[in-house]
Parts: C-alpha cells; sequence; structure tokens
C-alpha cells in the first residue's frame, strides 16, 4: 500500500500494463462471455450563462476559475471521460478510465479518474485495489457522468473525490430486497480551492464504510467516513497572518482553527432513494465535522417524473455552517492596520464555513438511447459560498456580510458511447 | 383554466396509455426462461429485478445468475424492461451508465439474434434471458412468469 502514497504515478502504468497483456498474451484465460478489452466512453457538452458582474460560476470547487457574468461559457460543464476495461480472467478485471475537465493546474488536460484491478472470490464479494471513486455519500463516486444522472450538475458534491487505496464490498440478500456493506481505505488525490489559493488533499488519509439496503424501487444508505488532512496551507498571505496573529491575544485559538495538517475530518450521510416506474427521487443529508470548526450540514433533493421522451425534474440544496469566529481580542478601530488583521483572521477562519443553497428546474429529453439534452434554471443564494467566486465578499466584513443570489441558466448535451 | 387543467390530465393519460397497454400485452407474452439443466425451478419477481439490475447474481441454488438481454432493437427487451420495472430502455441505459463508469458492475450481455439467445439459454445452466411464450422450445424452462 506504500506503493500507493509515493508512487501514484505508476498506478495507471500497472494499469495500462494488465491492459496491454490482456490484449496481447492470455487470450486463453479470458471469459468467453466478457470481450477481452472493451472501451467505452461519456461526456458532456454543456454550456452556462448568468449576467452577475465580477461573480464566476464554478461546477465545484476542484476547478479554479468558471463562467463569467454576461458570457456563455463552457468551461464548467463540460467534460469527456474514456474507459477501457480488461477481463484478464473470470474473476479479474483492470479498468482505466481518464477524464477531461476543467480542475485545478490541469485545464482539460486528461487526468486519471480511475485506475484498479477488481477481484471477485465470490459472485458477491469484490475487492478492488488502485485509484477509486470515493462514494461517501449517494451517487457521490459518479457525479461526472452526467448521462447517468437527473440534473446537470449534482447539487452537492464533496471533495476529495478519488484515493489511491482499496475497497471491498459484499452483497448479501435480506429480506425481501438486498443489503450491500462497503469499506474502503487509501489515500486522496486532488486539488481543491475555496477562496485563497489551492489547498492539495493529496496524500491526506482516508476511510470509511457504507451500508445500503435496496428493496423494489427504495435504496436506503448510510455511510460515514474519516479524512485525515496531510497539508497545511501555505503561500505569502497566509504565512504573514500566521506571523500577525501568533501575537494577539486569540492568535492561539485562531491557528488552530486555521490549522490544517493532520486535521480529521468526519462525514456522516444519509440517504434515501426512490426509483420505480416513470419517477425518481433522491433526498440525503451529510454531517461534516471537525474539530474546534462549526458543523457543516448539508441536506439535498431531486424529482423527476418522465412522460416518454421528456423528465421534468426539481431539485432543492441547502449547505450551512454556523458562522462562529473567534475574535482576535483587539478592538476594531484602533488602526486601520489592525482593522485589516482583524477582517483576515475572520476571513482564514472562514474558509470551511459555506452557506449556500439553491432551486432547480429542469428538463431532460432522450435524444436516443445513449443520449440526452437538458435545460436547466438554477437560483442560487449565498452569504459564504462554496464552488461560487465572489471577490466583493473577500473584502466585505465576515459579520456583515448580506445574502446574495444569482441566476444560471444551463445547456447541456450528455451522451455515452 | 380548468378546461385546460382537464385537457392537459388527458393528454398526460393518452401518452401514458400506450405503454400501458404494452405492458399489459408484455406480461401476457413475455416469460424468463433458464436451461432444463439448471435446478432452478423458479424465481421471484425480486430475484429476477437483482439478476437483472446486477444487484445480486447469485441463484438460489448457489450458482452464478449470466443474465442476457435481447438485441438492442428487440421488441422483446422493451417489453421486458417495461414489464419488470415500469422503465424505459432510456432509462435502463442511464442506469447503467452509473455503475458501468463507476466500476460496480456489468449490465446483462446482449446477444444479438433471438436464435442464438435461445441457443446460449438452453446450453449454459447459469444463463437467463427471456423470450416471448410463443419462442418457447423444449430446451427451455419457464422460471417466472409475470402475473396477468
Amino acid at each position: 500500500m506504500q506503493a500507493f502514497r509515493s508512487k501514484k504515478t505508476k498506478i495507471p502504468l500497472v494499469i495500462l500494463l494488465v491492459l496491454a497483456c490482456t490484449s496481447r498474451c492470455l487470450p486463453a484465460l479470458a471469459d468467453d462471455a466478457k470481450p477481452l478489452v472493451s472501451f467505452s466512453g461519456f461526456g458532456t457538452l454543456g454550456a452556462v450563462y448568468h449576467n452577475e458582474d465580477g461573480v464566476e460560476f464554478r461546477r465545484d470547487v476542484s476547478q479554479p476559475d468558471g463562467a463569467k457574468g454576461g458570457q456563455v461559457s463552457f468551461l464548467p460543464d463540460s467534460m469527456l471521460g474514456v474507459q477501457a476495461t480488461a477481463h484478464p480472467g473470470p474473476d479479474l478485471e483492470a479498468t482505466l478510465q481518464l477524464l477531461s475537465r476543467n480542475s485545478i493546474d490541469v485545464n482539460f488536460r486528461p487526468q486519471v479518474s480511475w485506475a484498479y484491478v477488481k477481484y471477485k472470490p465470490a459472485e458477491n464479494v469484490s475487492l478492488r485495489a488502485g485509484r477509486l471513486g470515493i462514494e461517501l455519500y449517494i451517487q457521490g463516486d459518479s457525479a461526472d457522468i452526467g448521462y447517468a444522472n437527473l440534473p446537470i450538475r449534482q447539487s452537492i458534491v464533496f471533495y476529495p473525490r478519488s484515493c489511491d487505496g482499496f475497497d471491498a464490498e459484499t452483497t448479501v440478500p435480506l429480506g425481501a430486497g438486498t443489503l450491500r456493506i462497503k469499506g474502503m481505505a487509501g489515500w486522496a488525490e486532488g486539488k481543491l480551492q475555496s477562496g485563497g489559493a489551492p489547498y492539495d488533499t493529496g496524500g491526506s488519509s482516508i476511510r470509511g464504510a457504507l451500508v445500503e439496503y435496496a428493496q423494489d424501487g427504495w435504496t436506503g444508505r448510510i455511510a460515514t467516513g474519516r479524512l485525515t488532512l496531510k497539508n497545511e496551507t501555505s503561500g505569502a498571505v497566509v504565512d504573514a497572518l500566521r506571523a500577525s496573529l501568533s501575537m494577539v491575544p486569540n492568535g492561539a485559538a485562531i491557528l488552530d482553527r486555521m490549522s490544517l495538517k493532520n486535521r480529521p475530518v468526519d462525514y456522516t450521510s444519509i440517504a434515501l432513494a426512490y426509483d420505480a416506474g416513470p419517477l425518481q427521487s433522491v433526498a440525503s443529508y451529510t454531517l461534516v465535522s471537525s474539530p474546534r470548526w462549526p458543523d457543516m450540514q448539508s441536506f439535498y433533493t431531486n424529482m423527476g417524473y418522465r412522460i416518454d421522451k421528456i423528465t421534468p425534474y426539481a431539485a432543492y440544496y441547502v449547505k450551512r455552517a454556523d458562522r462562529q469566529t473567534i475574535p482576535t481580542g483587539i478592538p476594531t478601530g484602533l488602526s486601520a492596520a489592525t482593522d485589516a488583521l482583524n477582517q483576515y483572521a475572520a476571513l482564514a477562519q472562514g474558509g470551511g464555513v459555506v452557506n449556500q443553497s439553491g432551486i432547480t428546474l429542469g428538463m431532460r429529453y432522450e435524444l436516443s438511447r445513449t443520449m440526452a439534452l437538458k435545460f436547466q434554471l438554477d437560483r442560487i443564494r449565498y452569504r459564504d459560498p462554496d464552488s461560487i467566486v465572489d471577490p466583493t465578499l473577500s473584502v466585505a466584513p465576515v459579520e456583515s456580510r448580506a445574502v446574495r443570489s444569482m441566476n444560471l441558466r444551463s445547456l447541456a448535451l450528455e451522451y455515452i458511447f | 383554466m380548468r378546461v385546460r387543467v382537464r385537457a392537459l390530465c388527458r393528454r398526460l393519460l393518452l401518452a401514458g396509455l400506450p405503454l400501458l397497454v404494452t405492458a399489459m400485452q408484455a406480461r401476457a407474452e413475455l416469460v424468463v426462461v433458464m436451461s432444463p439443466h439448471s435446478s432452478i425451478t423458479s424465481l421471484t419477481r425480486e430475484q429476477v429485478i437483482n439478476i437483472y439490475m446486477g444487484r445480486y447474481r447469485v441463484l438460489p441454488d448457489g450458482g452464478t445468475a449470466r443474465p442476457l438481454d435481447a438485441g438492442a432493437d428487440s421488441p422483446e427487451r422493451s417489453i421486458f424492461y417495461r414489464s419488470l420495472l415500469g422503465k424505459s430502455l432510456d432509462d435502463i441505459s442511464a442506469y447503467w451508465a452509473r455503475l458501468v463508469f463507476s466500476g460496480r458492475t456489468a449490465p446483462p450481455r446482449e446477444v444479438p439474434t433471438r436464435k442464438a439467445l435461445l441457443e446460449e439459454i438452453a446450453d449454459d445452466p447459469g444463463a437467463i434471458g427471456y423470450v416471448a411464450r410463443k419462442d418457447l422450445t423444449r430446451n427451455l424452462k419457464i422460471v417466472f412468469s409475470f402475473p396477468e
């Protein structure tokens, strides 16, 4: 497992070798029923428009920039994924998935989103090792598969999204339904940016488990996990702020809250989904907590009803955290410099604080069995934004931020092949 | 306004009527079959759903179920999923997109021709498929029938 952590770039090479060997060296081992190597893919060509000057709309916090006001932008939602899957034996599978999308330091350069070897010692047991999607909330491992999702983008996406490690799952019949139990562990990968400089989650340890029960059209699910951050934030501004805070009365407490190194972040999620006949719906609640941070609670729900080729849908989400900041202990108005320090200290503590909600109305039209066209309207309200970049908020006093709102129009062509 | 609402309801009903008729016809005509060499004598609707949707593919005798799909454009395929789940093939395609691209499990294997499908089912005790009742042969065993 150490190899996964220290030599992450070698994982895709290993998978590629398995794929190459599968196609050249192991035809005799192949299960007749499955193609030796199969290729498939998915993609979204998505356009977004809003008219809020100075504000950028990002799909999620993994993107460095997004749609600017008054311009049609293809940046947030457009992406392309390709996947190769090999079956060197009846119980063995190797998969490599490359994804091209707008994300920090990448700018649409294809990245390895999945690269794993799966072994099935029994039909209802699977063990996977390599780069894997993190499934700590419902549908969390398929947020980029637009064609599989009802809205153009999932209302709430938690980061990190993938890790280098392993997972194990089993499914057993229980009553009239099935019970799926899964555990996973590994090291996170990927960068995110929620105000300030990008933060690299790489090397942060993550472990989690979920229990899911499905019967008829119903699926109920409980998941829990812990991410222990490895890296500290850095940069000239942060370093200068740290130096200044070390000299103020409440500086130690503020520095403790700001610190990310070795910080445990716990996730607990419950969800209920219904998918039968023309109706599909999901509701999910997630609690994210960490010592000396205000708890962040999130809830989202969506529902769609298919009428022939058209599925109208609606969604609502809210992310909320208490806006508790530790004062520096320096009175306001003492000097311009100390007021600026107070403001920066409050902003620095607000990194993990999100207060944002949204309502979505949309329509999905099936162009073919592999392609859908979606049109979507979003009304987003925020005080402490998550994915939205609003520079004017960073100069407003944290305590007196007003609630802002924006309207978003989106059109997306989503497909698989 | 009331007239408009009534007109809308009527249109929705009319849109759903063909699906209802199709589903009723399907229940009368389609059956789920396995090989006569299989020890399975019957499956419940929930077991058929679990097998075809990739939730649990272990047969009651402990063997592995290998579900087969009819050709992409065959009427049997559309009728089968409509009868079993009330879902269109577009819905089923979106369902499998999520599972395939997150590495969970694979969809039933498609066998393009009816002849090949019937032969595979007959020869493999783990294979499971669906056929029109009129296409039944002595080499196939009914394990599930949609209620009339």
